[in-house]
């Protein structure tokens, strides 16, 4: 029992240690030096979680030592380390903690009227040289009153001297920047734990339901709710134009919305433009091109339909091509796709994505890779394999859609804006003070002058000179003023 | 390239030539009285340049920000503007000048060099949002280098040469030098950070995400991450003049590979467009 309050004083000491760990400066300083070399490190060498994976096998195969040393230590995957987790866990703690001291600090300091510089600002004062006036003090106080007024000072007048402060809400700011930091950081958890990300390839005419299994590379975070949406989008056309070079000019895509088989609105989707429902943005991706819908028919049985997709090449006039199984047969096929027969051979144009006389030429092998059909297709035109027929019915265009959920998207952006209001507070509205005493003197009165503002005190004491003249102008103009010497 | 624009860029590209010769020769043999007619030079040589860039936006249809000669020309002709503001402001320091004009006109050449033909932009590439996040990246990087600049000039003047040179002896002291670089660094890390945001704003429009971690994003964060040590270091450690100066001019090396470097590294990254036109 009687060891108890030691214990506690062992304790309370700990934890005011790691207090005094977790408000300083100096470990903030260190972390974001550590979280910045680590970034890099990440930009540098390849991470199996991003789009390295050419990279990562070949060093897993060329150098494995290494590799075997990067995975343990982490390097190859260091968002998702041990390590880079703790650094982000101390710069939350730090920031936290150094934001609840600085509430403490800023509410004393924005309550209290300093009367006197603090034993902090004394170390930084900016002093002019004093003025001597053939006034009474009263009269120089009241004419320096109106002149840091006029100049948005808030001034208190006391017996025989002044304190004014201008700016002074802008002490907020540095709370207001750190609190952005746990409001971003706040918004990237809310959104990595609850989103969700899918891409969906749609032909014209197709229909989507938003449901689990119909998305492709789709990525949900560990709390979505599994409960889909549940709508449905049907894609009703997709349009594309492209620049003389073959780059993309346009591409949108007009979307019906359904929602439990009744039709809801119809939007058109494009780059930057993207639509909004039930909580899910659509998104227009760069992917698009034309679809060859083809049908399988088998004597006495049911016909089958599918679909191949080309995708548009980014560079004009690379071949638009695929490869594809022809499902429930033994044959594949390599297929060519020309939008506009045409124009093959010609000179590269822009043409060859349109849409206009669609030529599908077809390498059809079976099992041995002996070839079975070799020749070009129309649509409405058919190919005997075996006893089934193969016919290309038609062409259409498809593309690719992005639908995403991320819930902590606007604390992140809210987040943002904080960050911006407090950068700008802290570099650009500077809080000054500015202490004004007169004293009696032989003759007359002596006045001095002096501040201290928290960021470019240079500028601020040339401010102060100027301020001093400006005060000594007015009260030459009410007295005379003996003159000015210089301390 | 338009023959027109040639003629106005080379034009431009001249009179700044002639300015940096005449800032650098003034420095070199002290001469006060030749920056005016440098900065007069410099200011001349602006219209041409402006007109260049014009000419450009109108034939393409788009700002000056697909192909490294887009961006280069208009990044040099808003420092230049940047640095006639200040210099008009505060005549001590036409000096800078002196930094200023000889990298404008490498920059000027490099772009040149690099690609002047004509790219077009895919639609992802447009969108007020891009437009903010370019001008701010201008802005920031165009900040940074007059805080550069600044800091340069602190060097000098602190150094063995410098002591001896009355023309930098005209110069704000050594601690006002300090706190231009100073507040010109805050300036470029604000708008960094208006920069990095509008971008994530806008990624997030385009692709539904507004972060990728791509190359380029990752080392303008990291830029920004050195920017806030070089501030947080100036109230924790008070670093000041010198080591301040130094440190500035380590940070210029993350802001030339972000964006000179990283859109030559064959690896994905969205911010090709910008410099390669692909």
């Amino acid at each position: 029992m009687g060891q108890e309050p030691a214990e506690k004083q062992i304790k309370k000491s700990f934890a005011a240690v790691l207090y005094g760990i977790l408000r300083s400066r100096k470990l903030a300083f260190f972390l974001i030096i550590a979280l910045a070399t680590a970034i890099l490190a990440a930009s540098l060498i390849p991470q199996t979680s991003q789009f390295a994976t050419p990279e990562i096998g070949s060093l897993r195969s060329r150098q494995p030592e290494l590799f075997s040393f990067l995975k343990v230590t982490g390097l190859v995957d260091i968002y998702n380390s041990w390590w880079f987790y703790t650094l982000l866990a101390l710069f939350f703690l730090n920031t936290l903690v150094c934001t609840i001291n600085r509430v403490k600090y800023t509410l004393n300091k924005n309550r209290k009227w300093s009367d006197t510089p603090s034993k902090s600002q004394k170390s930084r004062l900016c002093a002019t040289t004093p003025i001597f006036l053939k006034t009474s003090p009263d009269k120089a106080l009241d004419i320096t009153k109106t002149i840091l007024s006029a100049k948005r000072y808030r001034v208190i007048n006391k017996s025989g001297f002044i304190a004014a402060k201008k700016n002074w809400w802008s002490n907020w700011s540095t709370i207001i920047l750190h609190t952005s930091f746990l409001v971003i950081a706040l918004g990237i958890l809310i959104g990595r734990a609850t989103f969700m990300s899918g891409q969906v390839n749609l032909v014209e005419g197709q229909r989507f339901f938003d449901e689990p299994g119909n998305y492709l590379h789709s990525e949900k975070g560990p709390f979505f709710n599994e409960n889909y949406a549940g709508f449905e989008i049907i894609l009703k056309n997709f349009t594309d134009k492209f620049w003389r070079d073959g780059t993309n000019k346009e591409y949108a895509s007009t979307i019906n919305i359904y929602n439990n088989g009744q039709y809801i609105c119809t939007k058109t989707i494009s780059p930057n433009y993207p639509a909004s429902y039930k909580g899910r943005n659509i998104y227009q991706l760069s992917l698009f091109g034309c679809s060859a819908i083809l049908r399988l028919d088998k004597a006495g049985g049911p016909s089958k339909f599918g679909w191949i997709n080309f995708e548009t090449p980014k560079t004009a006039n690379a071949p638009i091509e695929n490869k594809f199984v022809v499902r429930g047969t033994n044959y594949q096929a390599d297929a060519k796709f020309y939008p506009d027969y045409k124009d093959r051979g010609t000179q590269k144009s822009w043409n060859l994505y349109k849409l206009k006389d669609p030529v599908l030429t077809l390498k059809i092998l079976d099992t041995s890779t002996n070839g079975v059909y070799e020749g070009i297709m129309r649509p409405g035109q058919s190919v005997r394999l075996g006893d089934e027929t193969l016919t290309f019915v038609t062409a259409r265009h498809w593309t690719a859609l992005g639908v995403t959920k991320d819930s902590g998207a606007w604390i992140v952006f809210l987040g943002f804006w904080m960050a911006l209001a407090g950068i700008a507070m802290l570099y650009f509205i500077i809080p000054k003070q500015i202490w004004v005493l007169v004293d009696e003197a032989e003759d007359g009165t002596v006045l001095y002058l002096t501040g201290t503002a928290s960021k470019y005190r240079i500028s601020f004491a040339e401010r102060l000179n100027e301020l001093r003249e400006e005060i000594a102008d007015a009260l030459s103009n009410q007295e005379e003023v003996i003159e000015h010497v210089t301390v | 390239m338009l023959q027109s624009e040639a003629i106005f860029y080379w034009a431009a590209v001249t009179l700044y030539a002639i300015a940096a010769v005449i800032y650098l020769s003034a420095l070199v043999f002290k001469k006060e009285r030749w920056l005016l007619p440098a900065a007069i030079i410099t200011a001349v040589a602006l219209l041409p340049h402006a007109a260049a860039i014009l000419l450009r936006w109108y034939t393409v249809g788009h700002g000056p920000y697909a192909s490294s000669y887009e961006v280069l020309s208009s990044n040099t002709w808003l420092a230049v503007a940047l640095f006639l503001a200040v210099q008009f402001k505060m005549p001590k320091v036409r000096l800078i000048g002196a930094v200023i004009l000889p990298l404008s006109v490498i920059a000027l050449g490099v772009g040149f060099y690099l690609s002047p033909k004509i790219n077009y932009l895919p639609p992802s590439l447009r969108g007020y949002w891009l437009f903010i996040h370019i001008f701010f990246a201008k802005l920031a990087y165009d900040c940074f280098l007059i805080g550069i600049a600044f800091a340069v000039l602190l060097l000098l003047k602190m150094s063995r040469w410098g002591s001896a040179n009355n023309l930098l002896d005209k110069l704000p002291h050594t601690g006002r030098l300090d706190e231009l670089s100073y507040r010109f660094s805050a300036l470029g890390f604000l708008f960094l950070a208006v920069m990095i945001i509008a971008g994530s704003i806008w990624a997030n429009q385009a692709w539904g995400r507004y972060w990728g971690w791509d190359m380029t994003e990752t080392w303008s964060l990291v830029t920004w991450l050195v920017y806030a040590v070089y501030l947080h270091a100036r109230i924790t450690y008070k670093w000041h003049n010198q080591k301040s100066a130094w440190f500035l001019i380590f940070g210029m090396v993350f802001v030339i590979i972000t964006f000179f470097v990283l859109p030559y590294i064959p690896l994905e990254n969205t911010h090709m467009t910008y410099f390669r036109g692909k």
